[in-house]
């Protein structure tokens, strides 16, 4: 295991995930980043088992667990940029969610996630060609999401579950660029003066939700025998970047940053999924979530030639998947206990003119008899755009969950 | 379970390898993404002269506060300022001793003080420092307090030397004595005797037990300045008393040193006059007025200046480096070991609401130096003085709204040794010598590398005077390296 652990240290240290939305806020983590969920194109949202686990999207889907769920998602992330005959390729390692839930039967289910929103990562040297000197270009910014959820299927109607969650925002963002000088525009005699000084562009600041602690989700969620489908709507809300800028000469410098809130207007999101079963285990899905942008969003930019805005466009997202889920029989053969899964989708951006379209592998591998499964699902795709100084993006992911799955609170009987 | 995981990290690796052939990168792809998002891979680096400053106000803070000598001490006058030697003796009398003392046929006390002998042998001091000749007239004033217990002793050496150092300031002497000593110091491990005077030897007569003896002399005729051996090194100074009767083959003396030791320092110019001593804290503040400098930053960049938008702090640029010129004159100073003097600077700056003091930091124009020496020195080759002051004038742009001015501070540093040295800083420089050897009638040349130190200051302050009025009166050029963080057709 510490081997593992040290490849993905080494991974990390050549941190770059998307470079789109960079200055706005990001590469967006949908449904949680969840392995499972990647593994079958971010479908699925409306598939209900013992132990599918939490989704941000839908709340009401833990309504039908019966099995308390642990799960952690990693994705190791890598990218590639090109425009003209310019190419530049990065990777990056992330922890997109942890979901916890604990149905507890007749009273509904509690869930608990942390979510890795949207995330800019990228820590980069590039050779100056006017000093010779390194410059460095660091974005680091994410937005976590504390996402408690409830939820619990209705009296009578059991087949119908009813999930609200709040979601609480906390994150930072920080953009550092240190440059050596260019000399070109002073007379030769007085290059002295600068030679070997970098200076650093700096910008940290911290997110939250203006006026508000959290925004909200709320679902509902049907389960039919072979067909389960769900709706959500998740309010809109405003995000709120304290920002400081500066210019660093070094760590013990006194100069005082220039202060300044930047304020994006989130819109609202729906959401709706349908979970078809075609006979037993074997399931096909299609999920659909819209979010309509209005205002554009104010970028992190404040100096050198940086836009000043990133501009949006409506953000939607078709995703289809296949699922054939694993035997729970443990004595089953390991190719029938475990789950595959296939998918695709099409994402439109909030980034004006980007486009995603991917496709994804994923397996579920049950690890011993209790139901803990490590899931994987590699997905690759490619990312458009309109030109506008965005470059497009192939990517290739793997993503890797940790499930563990108990029966907490659960009688022998039942 | 480990197969799995060998697995796992198969298609990580696998991963990674696909990335490699399949994501190719070159050099300028990122410079050019960076290029296409706004972003510069440097800083453009933009020089700005502002002419014609003069300063505001200039006040002169003279450091009249003794010092505590510690290794070394110095006594007599230089350069319109006299220094003084305190010494503070705490010792259990030997009553024993103090019998014979007292009614011995001859009795004698002196003091007596080694020359500091590395520097009166420092080579690298390009004037004759010894001999030094003269009748020597000293003012020699002692107090003398006296306790019955060993608490008493002990009391007092628990004083610090800050509250001893502050008692000096005010202190009143129980008996004054001028007298006069014939000094001859040929060698530079010389010592130099003080007798002490009949009335003092009465004083300690007295001192039974306990004894708090302060001395003080002050020599303010003298033209020459004497640097001796404080209480930290094997030559401290030593206060010896003879006792002798007639027949006594044998001499009985009586030794103690002192517990502490301080140079006092009188400046005799006047408080106002605008010149700074070496080897004591004297200083010089400066305030430039900001209008010409935030005038020159607008024409400049066509910008506001103040910056006032926001709350007010400005890092649309930074300062990179920024020096002063002045207009130098030495002809007014007086230096005594024919070495040219460095002008260390200081700023101030906000910190936190507060005001803070920061020495700046001094940036080599290596070429420049090497070629015509340091511009940041007095008593040398050239007719101006160039400080760097780039902390400061950063400080000042970044809170211009707050309406405060540029201020600084000068001092008189350390004699240079090396003027034109370019690393500004001790170093050791490597040499190979060849030596021939001759051996079993062979002749052997072995090479070997010899290390020398080498240094880039005087050890030791040049107690100089320079005078900075017309310095002051006339136009000095404010020079700036500029950052800027302003787009082409941004803000």
């Amino acid at each position: 295991m510490n081997k593992f652990l040290f490849l993905i240290l080494c991974v990390a240290c050549f941190a770059s995930a998307s470079m789109l939305g960079m200055d706005a806020l990001g590469e967006e983590q949908v449904h949680g980043g969840m392995t499972n969920t990647a593994g079958r194109g971010f479908a699925g949202g409306a598939k209900t088992g013992d132990a599918e686990g939490l989704s941000v999207v839908n709340p009401a889907r833990v309504a039908f667990d019966t099995k308390v769920v642990f799960n952690l998602n990693f994705l190791i992330d890598l990218t590639a940029i090109e425009k003209d005959d310019y190419a530049y390729s990065s990777n990056n390692i992330g922890l997109p969610s942890f979901n916890f839930s604990f149905p507890m039967g007749a009273y509904g289910a509690l869930g608990l996630s942390l979510w890795q929103h949207y995330s800019s990562n990228m820590d980069e040297d590039v050779k100056d060609t006017a000093s010779n000197m390194d410059a460095q270009v660091k974005y680091q910014g994410s937005i976590y999401e504390l996402v408690p959820t409830y939820a619990v299927r209705l009296p009578f109607f059991r087949m119908l579950s009813l999930g609200g969650s709040a979601h609480f925002v906390i994150g930072s963002v920080e953009r550092s660029l240190s440059f050596g000088p260019d000399n070109s525009a002073v007379d030769k005699k007085d290059s002295w003066a600068t030679n070997s000084s970098k200076v650093t562009d700096y910008v940290s600041g911290n997110w939250e939700i203006k006026n508000h602690p959290a925004y909200y989700s709320v679902a509902l969620q049907y389960r039919g025998r072979q067909s389960s489908y769900f709706f959500s709507f998740t309010t809109p809300y405003v995000l709120q970047n304290d920002l400081a800028y500066n210019l660093r000469f070094s760590e013990l410098d006194t100069l005082v940053p220039t202060r300044y809130t930047r304020e994006i207007k989130v819109p609202a999101l729906f959401a709706t999924g349908v979970n078809y079963r075609l006979y037993k285990r074997h399931n096909v899905m299609m999920d659909l979530q819209w979010r309509a942008w209005e205002d554009d969003i104010e970028n992190i930019a404040g100096s050198w030639d940086m836009p000043s805005v990133t501009k949006t466009q409506n953000d939607f997202m078709v995703s289809v998947g296949y699922q054939r889920d694993g035997s729970s029989l443990f004595y089953d053969p390991y190719l029938e206990r475990t789950t595959f899964r296939i998918g695709g989708w099409m994402k439109s951006w909030y980034v004006k003119d980007v486009y995603e379209y991917g496709g994804s592998l994923g397996a579920g591998l049950p690890m011993g008899k209790k139901g803990t499964t490590i899931d994987l699902a590699l997905q690759g795709g490619k990312r458009t755009t309109g030109g506008d100084g965005n470059w497009e993006e192939l990517f290739f992911g793997i993503r890797i969950g940790l499930m563990g799955v108990g029966t907490w609170g659960q009688s022998r009987g039942r | 379970m480990k197969k799995k995981i060998i697995l796992l990290s198969f298609l990580t690796v696998w991963a990674i390898a696909l990335s490699a052939c399949l994501f190719d990168s070159d050099e300028e792809g990122l410079s050019n993404w960076l290029s296409d998002h706004g972003l510069p891979d440097s800083y453009n680096v933009q020089t700005l002269s502002v002419e014609g400053l003069v300063p505001s106000k200039v006040d002169v803070y003279r450091d009249t506060t003794p010092h505590i000598a510690d290794d070394r001490i110095v006594f007599g006058n230089s350069a319109n300022m006299s220094h003084e030697m305190a010494l503070e003796f705490l010792y259990r009398a030997d009553s024993a001793y103090l019998d014979r003392f007292s009614k011995a046929d001859t009795i004698g006390a002196y003091i007596s003080f080694s020359m500091l002998t590395p520097f009166y042998k420092d080579d690298d001091i390009p004037v004759d420092l010894l001999p030094i000749k003269e009748d020597l007239k000293v003012r020699v004033s002692w107090s003398l307090r006296k306790g019955k217990y060993k608490k008493f002793v002990d009391s007092l050496a628990s004083v610090s030397d800050s509250v001893w150092l502050r008692s000096l300031e005010d202190w009143e002497p129980d008996v004054v004595v001028d007298t006069t000593y014939k000094i001859k110091v040929k060698k530079a491990d010389s010592l130099v005797y003080f007798d002490m005077p009949d009335a003092f030897l009465d004083s300690i007569k007295t001192c039974y037990k306990s004894c708090h003896l302060e001395v003080r002399f002050a020599a303010p005729e003298t033209e020459n300045l004497y640097r001796f051996y404080a209480t930290q090194k094997k030559n401290y100074p030593v206060f010896r008393m003879r006792a002798v009767n007639e027949g006594d083959t044998l001499n009985y003396f009586k030794s103690y040193s002192p517990f502490r030791m301080a140079d006092v320092t009188v400046n005799n110019d006047c408080s106002d006059c605008l010149v700074l001593h070496g080897g004591v804290a004297d200083s010089l503040v400066l305030e430039f007025p900001s209008e010409p400098i935030l005038n020159a930053l607008a024409d400049f960049y066509g910008d506001e200046f103040p910056y006032t938008k926001g709350d007010g702090n400005d890092v649309r640029q930074a300062v990179v480096l920024a020096q002063l010129t002045f207009a130098r004159d030495d002809s007014e100073g007086e230096n005594y070991l024919g070495l040219p003097i460095q002008v260390l600077t200081g700023t101030y700056l906000d910190s936190a609401g507060k005001e803070s003091y920061i020495r700046e930091l001094y940036k080599v124009n290596r070429k420049e130096v090497v070629k015509s020496g340091h511009k940041n020195m007095v008593f040398y080759e050239g007719d101006s003085l160039t400080l760097q002051i780039t902390q400061g004038v950063r400080n000042f742009i970044n809170r211009a709204s707050s309406g405060k001015t540029l201020k600084m501070m000068m001092r008189l540093g350390a004699p240079q040794l090396q003027d034109k040295d370019s690393t500004y800083k001790t170093h050791v420089v490597e040499r190979e010598v060849t030596k021939t050897k001759v051996t079993n009638g062979d002749t052997v040349k072995t090479t070997v590398i010899q290390k020398d130190t080498s240094y880039v200051f005087l050890s030791y302050h040049d107690y100089a005077r320079y005078d900075f009025s017309s310095m002051m009166q006339k136009p000095v050029t404010l020079k700036l390296w500029l950052a800027t963080k302003r787009g082409d057709d941004d803000e």
